[in-house]
């Protein structure tokens, strides 16, 4: 029986012997100064300014990854500022390179493939819509990135 | 009539205005310019300004710099005071700061900044020195084509003129009340302030008026910011309806305190304060 | 789930109560094993999470016009007065100013004899105003324009056109 139990206990260890998965945000998403009433888009392929992750994990192994969107920007005084998210405002890559992030919609999950080192990079960008009206200060919101292996 | 001779009949015509007291959903036309008023330091001689079109149709905009500062009118009433040939004893800073660009085609949503270079005699004096940055803006129009009809309208081009401050060295400033009298008029309250200006620098501060009542509570208060390049005489009125008859004091505090300028840019100087009595009803 | 505590002193029981316990450790280790193995093959595993900060910095004074409607006659008939009421905002010109709270704003109609902002109907054609600081609609000011197009009746066709230069001077510096 004790024989047993431990071949079940190795087999399901080997089954579960992959690489701890983690994600790190490596870059804010920054819009700069923005001017009441006139919409500022920063974009994904913004290196300076978009938002940036990075995900390390087993090897060619599929992840899945979901990013949690503010809609607005707060200030401390209680104002906010409405974000807003589109189809292309995603990118990824397994490489670091920019330039070659694949667009993707960042209000639905992505399912990628983690490179031969085992990374995934992840760019970010959006617009904020500053009303006419909108009071002056610093605005900030959290992007929130969950990754998890799908088993696939 | 001819057709400038009409155009100059509708211009002319064009005389009923009042409330708009609700807004159209749609904004054709919206040039911004930020900040609103520019401070440029003799060590880095530069500064700049934003321009942008927050409308739905591109505009072509101009800016362009001219001598001039706040002032007051025979009335009491302020306005901005242009100098096209300033004089040497006028510390204009018009002929030596320029803009790069000074034209500029804004589509909608976007923005230019406008670069402010300024070139300083060599032999400069300390102190303040002053212009007007004029941003015209006007909608890019298509040709209208005319046709065996009689259409006419009227489009607005749109002038904001915000200011630029050159400071080098020490300066200081500092200001005199040489008048200050409040009396009832109707419903209001209507006052008169007389300031001269001392130092090397504007003076930048502000007028706080409270009417307190007998028991000393605060019954209103008002606060505008007052800018004093020389001497001004500035009327002022502040509605009193619904205050009930009787006899209140009128508190009057001219300080440095500013709402809508850094306080990193306005110079100190102490404040004056004054009261005086009034009787409503 | 009920636990018994068997007695130890009896060798035979005891060894029994062992056999009890491994096979149901076995089971439930095998159990929590597949379901974890099955269950990787459908869910996520538990997901890492990592966190950006989205930053925007709102200018902090600006003085801004909108323009929101032209003032339009359309067409109009020789020898007929066409008036627009600016209390009509369908055919009145209007815009808007906007500034920092504060911000002490004089408004300058060049060509128009006439201008009136508020409540007010102010003759001359200067208003002075303070953009106040709680917020819209108190930090804007809204101006509508009405007006009188009066062709005579021999008026050429064509399109007439003026255009009015509004001023917004900031005069707090």
């Amino acid at each position: 029986m004790a024989v047993a139990l431990a071949a079940t206990v190795t087999l399901v260890a080997q089954l579960q012997a992959q690489q701890p998965i983690a994600a790190v945000g490596s870059q804010d998403l920054t819009f700069g100064l923005v001017l009441p009433g006139l919409p500022t888009a920063v974009s994904r392929l913004d290196a300076a300014n978009s938002g940036q992750y990075e995900v390390r994990g087993e090897r060619r192994t599929e992840v899945r990854v979901d990013l949690t969107l503010p809609a607005t920007l707060d200030a401390p005084t209680g104002a906010s500022m409405p974000l807003q998210f589109t189809v292309g405002d995603g990118g990824f890559s397994p490489r670091p390179s920019i330039r070659s992030s694949q667009a993707f919609d960042p209000r639905a999950p992505l399912v990628a493939t983690l490179s031969a080192s085992g990374r995934l990079y992840i760019w970010l960008g959006g617009t904020v819509l500053p009303l006419p009206t909108q009071e002056q200060g610093s605005y900030t919101a959290t992007i929130v990135l969950t990754v998890s292996y799908t088993g696939a | 009539m001819s057709s400038k001779g009409f155009l100059r009949y509708l211009l002319k015509a064009v005389a009923m205005a009042a409330v708009a007291v609700a807004l159209l959903p749609v904004i054709s036309s919206a040039v911004l310019v930020a900040p609103h008023a520019v401070f440029i330091d003799h060590r880095t001689r530069t500064g700049q300004i934003t321009l942008a079109n927050s409308g739905t149709e591109a505009e072509e905009v101009q800016v362009e710099l001219k001598f001039g500062y706040p002032a007051t009118d025979s009335l009491g009433n302020p306005y901005v005071e242009l100098i096209d040939e300033p004089g040497p004893d006028d510390r204009s800073a018009a002929e030596w700061i320029r803009a790069y660009p000074t034209r500029v085609r804004l589509e909608p949503g976007q923005r230019q900044v406008v670069r402010l270079l300024a070139r300083p005699p060599a032999e400069l004096a300390d102190g303040e020195y002053w212009s007007r940055i004029i941003v015209t803006a006007q909608r890019v129009r298509e040709a209208i084509v005319a046709d065996t009809g009689l259409r006419a309208g009227i489009t607005f081009r749109q002038r904001t003129i915000i200011s630029a401050t050159y400071r080098k060295g020490e300066v200081q400033t500092g200001v005199e009340l040489t008048d200050l009298r409040g009396a009832v008029e109707g419903d209001s309250l209507v006052a008169w302030i007389g300031l001269d200006r001392g130092g090397n620098a504007a003076y930048l501060g502000s007028v706080h008026f409270e009417i307190v009542n007998e028991n000393d509570d605060v019954a209103r208060e008002w606060r505008t910011p007052m800018a004093v390049y020389h001497s001004i005489n500035r009327r002022m009125a502040f509605p009193l309806t619904g205050l009930v008859p009787g006899t209140y004091r009128v508190r009057f505090e001219l300080s440095t305190m500013r709402e809508d300028i850094p306080q990193v840019n306005v110079l100190p100087a102490p404040p004056i304060v004054r009261s005086f009595a009034i009787q409503i009803g | 789930m009920c636990y018994r505590r068997l007695p130890s002193s009896d060798p035979s029981q005891s060894r029994l109560a062992e056999a009890i316990v491994s096979r149901r450790t076995y089971w439930i280790v095998l159990a929590a094993s597949l379901a974890v193995v099955l269950g990787s093959a459908t869910y996520p595993l538990t997901g890492q999470t990592a966190a950006i900060t989205v930053r925007a910095e709102v200018a902090d004074a600006s003085l801004s016009w909108e323009n929101i409607q032209d003032l339009v006659f359309g067409d109009v008939a020789p020898g007929m007065s066409t008036t627009l009421d600016s209390r009509i905002l369908a055919n009145a010109g209007s815009f808007e100013i906007r500034s920092t709270s504060g911000a002490e704003i004089i408004v300058d109609v060049t060509v128009l004899p006439a201008l009136a902002v508020g409540p007010y109907l102010d003759p001359p054609s200067t208003l002075v105003t303070n953009i106040r600081s709680n917020g819209s609609p108190e930090d804007l000011r809204v101006v509508g324009l009405g007006g009188a197009a009066s062709p005579d009746g021999t008026q050429s066709p064509g399109v007439y056109e003026g255009t009015v230069t509004l001023t917004a001077a900031y005069t707090g510096n």
